[in-house]
């Protein structure tokens, strides 16, 4: 049984590999190098620490801890980096739920997060502890851990694909994906905040840090890397309790991950039904925002109705709300009258621009043949786009920059920082729209966490298509920092009007030219984001 | 002379060693309600994509009331809808926002839309589920929905794909009524079906279609020549017979 799931995993791989373009080889190449390169780079920095520190016990109990935490995230947030084989792919063959999830663990041990870790784990204990007859013993533990992971990984993946099957549930996870991801921000800005009010940066007792920490080698995770201190130090004690805890949390992933099985395969999702409108019919066009009655209006109304109804844009548009909330309010105060203060809006400008804008058409998925068959032109289309993010964007960049001057008691910097909001907005826009063209993948609704059809070209050019928004938006960095450094509140608000000259027309200038390369476009764009037709 | 509602001339389309589609010549009269017969591959869907804007031919054009398609694609997609099989639609807009989108997308006034919207949502049988989101209707409403908004801007001709797989008795009986009255009212319509007996019902005009190339065309007394077109097209395209000896195995107590 496990040698067929392996085959079965090795097969894809390979299908996978054959079916490729020279850039998609390349990309996967790469991504099994990488996962090589970090998994020996990684294992030498656990060696070192294991070597250098001396508190062993709270090192591998963090290592295995944040190990187990990258294997629960990953498959959710980068869903396309494996050839991951799904329980609903195989619900019409004999297996019982426990067959089923004892190989599809099997199958994801074959891929390149599992020879990351076996070389990190492999050679973290080797270099720190030496290669010997007992680093084989530790590996075996530690092989334990990295099933345990891949268990509780494989748990959570099957648990969510139950769960997004009807959109209420679509919803909260997607919400609680984004809160966890905001997480690291929210703490990171309340660290800054505390080091900005204590004045000691960088002044950090590493051992305390390490004695603090030492509790996560009781995490189910954890308590695998305090079996391989346990065996390190000879402590028979320490080695039964974790090992047994260790074995107990095996059992009891494979056991929940078998039942998330058996409720995938066996249970119907249950669709809410739509909230009626009560008295009159539901209409296209949002009551509180007048936009036009043309067809770049009708695209504008599309996209605002999506921004509460599809549960990936709206989760989105929430952590950026988040994390204005978080990083306004926390960093305010330590912007009270710095030539910093103007980027707050223009922050919050990027950051909600970015969300969405560098993929606009992708996220049409399956439903982008209904432009190209009607007579709309597409550069209406993503104007219509454009404006329908630009209402939800520039009210919160305005919010962000009298949020700032509240926070920070310090208007002076108010008119800059909503200009700099306005300018950043219109030319990250202008860059998002030639990404969405060149390197549009897609996305559709029903998708919440990814696309398996993302092309290794869309990569290149999405990452382009960023790092040159990027630099345009450089200009307007310069033409409101440098005067704001050099002299003061009077001279930004001046550098700002020239930058939301350049950032405004910049974006009309690149839609005259991106209208030409719309033309030539269109049925790539078709053919790529659309997939299945 | 009449302008034909669509005219393919030369129509060809290859994919990698592939000849999808080998050069078809056609005229589809006006007012006539064609079928496009074919077994699966034999070109069907890539005809219509390339007939509707979504696929680009390699050579020949192709002209709907006079306008070429690829030429002037502007003005020949004012004159039809278009219905593809499986429709992927905005699916969490309502299907009132949803008709009206692609009213307002085509530049439609406001008012006329709402007019036409409502009348459309009646004769569908939609009228309740107007007000819910398109993810939440079942195949044969997304079908009705699909068909609604093609119909909105009045179109010269509708090109459907496979409309009645899927579609429960009641909902193709409606779709039927509704693509009669299209034509009644001096509309095309051109449709492709593996349901032969549909195809026979409903068409007065068809093309039979196999490895890209066009069989044979003509009405459907022509085609049939009095025989079902069900033994015609099994005829035309080569039935796979299977031979004594073959499958023995089948239906016998598994291993």
């Amino acid at each position: 049984m496990a040698r067929v799931f392996a085959r079965l995993k090795l097969r894809l791989i390979t299908n996978r590999l054959r079916r490729s373009s020279v850039i998609q080889a390349f990309g996967f190449l790469v991504s099994w190098l990488l996962a090589i390169a970090a998994g020996i780079g990684l294992g030498y920095g656990y060696g070192a620490a294991l070597r250098v520190a001396t508190n062993d016990l709270a090192i591998s109990g963090l290592v295995f801890t944040l190990t187990g935490l990258a294997w629960l995230l990953l498959p959710v947030i980068a869903a396309t980096l494996d050839d991951t084989i799904e329980a609903r792919q195989l619900e019409l063959l004999p297996f019982t739920s426990r067959q089923l999830a004892f190989g599809l663990t099997v199958a994801a041990v074959v891929g390149p997060g599992a020879l990351m870790t076996v070389l990190m784990l492999g050679i973290g204990i080797g270099v720190g502890y030496g290669f010997g007859f007992v680093w084989v013993i530790q590996m075996l533990a530690a092989m334990a851990g990295m099933v345990f992971m891949i268990v509780i990984s494989r748990w959570v993946t099957t648990l969510l694909t139950d769960l997004l099957r009807s959109r209420r549930t679509q919803e909260i996870a997607a919400l609680t994906i984004v809160v966890m991801l905001t997480l690291p921000g929210v703490f990171g800005s309340l660290l800054v905040a505390e080091t900005a009010e204590s004045g000691s940066p960088g002044d950090f007792d590493i051992e305390a840090i390490l004695a603090a920490i030492e509790p996560v080698a009781w995490t189910p995770a954890g308590v695998f890397g305090l079996v391989v201190d346990a065996l390190e130090q000879g402590d028979w004690g320490q080695m039964a309790v974790g090992g047994g805890y260790g074995a107990a949390g095996l059992v009891a992933g494979g056991l929940l991950f078998a039942r998330s099985v058996d409720r995938l395969q066996t249970r119907a999702a249950i669709n809410r039904k739509t909230r009626k409108r009560r008295g009159g019919v539901t209409a296209l066009y949002p009551k509180r925002y007048p936009l036009p009655r043309t067809p770049v209006g009708s695209v504008a109304a599309k996209e605002l109705k999506y921004l509460f109804r599809d549960s990936r844009v709206k989760a989105q548009l929430i952590g950026g709300l988040v994390a204005t909330v978080v990083l306004v309010g926390t960093g305010g105060a330590a912007l009270a009258d710095t030539p910093y203060a103007p980027f707050a809006a223009a922050f919050i400008g990027f950051l909600v621009t970015a969300s969405v804008i560098p993929n606009q058409f992708g996220f049409d998925g399956g439903s982008f043949w209904a432009y190209q068959s009607s007579s709309i032109r597409l550069i209406d289309v993503l104007a219509g786009k454009n404006l329908g993010w630009a209402a939800v964007s520039l009210p919160l960049v305005v919010i962000a920059a009298v949020v700032a001057a509240a926070a920070s008691q310090d208007a002076s910097y108010l008119v800059a920082g909503i200009l700099a909001g306005v300018s950043v907005t219109a030319m990250f826009t202008a860059g998002g729209n030639l990404t969405s063209i060149l390197g549009a993948y897609p996305l559709p609704e029903s998708n919440l966490f990814g696309s398996r059809n993302v092309s290794g070209t869309a990569l290149i050019f999405s990452f382009l298509g960023l790092g040159l928004s990027g630099l345009l938006i450089v200009p307007i960095a310069l033409l409101i920092g440098l005067p704001a450094w050099l002299s003061g509140p009077a001279l930004a608000t001046l550098g700002a009007v020239g930058a939301t000259v350049y950032g405004v027309g910049g974006y009309a200038l690149s839609m005259r030219w991106i209208q030409r390369l719309l033309e030539s476009r269109a049925l790539w764009l078709l053919d790529t984001i659309d997939k299945d037709r | 002379m009449d302008v034909p509602a669509v005219s393919y001339n030369g129509l060809t389309k290859r994919f990698a060693d592939t000849l999808a589609v080998d050069d078809v010549t056609i005229d589809i009269p006006l007012g006539s309600f064609f079928g496009i017969v074919g077994p699966n591959g034999a070109g069907k869907t890539t005809l219509l994509r390339m007939t509707t804007g979504l696929l680009r031919p390699d050579a020949g054009n192709v002209s709907i009331a006079g306008r070429d398609v690829w030429e002037d694609p502007a003005t020949a997609k004012t004159r039809f809808g278009v219905v593809p099989d499986n429709p992927s639609m905005f699916e969490r807009l309502t299907g009132r926002e949803l008709i009206e989108f692609n009213g307002m997308m085509r530049g439609m006034d406001a008012e006329v839309i709402a007019q036409r919207r409502e009348s459309l949502l009646r004769l569908l049988d939609l009228t309740e589920a107007g007000d819910t989101i398109v993810a939440d209707y079942s195949l044969g409403m997304t079908k009705k929905i699909a068909i609604a908004c093609a119909l909105l801007h009045n179109p010269s001709v509708l090109f459907l794909d496979e409309p009645f797989a899927g579609v429960d008795p009641v909902a193709r009986q409606t779709l039927e009524q509704i693509l009669r009255r299209h034509i009644s009212g001096g509309g095309t319509v051109v449709f492709s079906d593996h349901a032969m007996d549909v195809v026979e019902r409903l068409c007065d005009r068809i093309m039979v279609i196999d490895h890209g190339s066009v069989l044979a065309t003509g009405s459907t007394g022509e085609i049939t020549g009095g025989r079902r077109l069900q033994d015609v097209f099994v005829e035309m395209v080569g039935a796979q017979i299977t031979e004594e000896g073959d499958l023995e195995w089948l239906g016998s107590s598994p291993d």
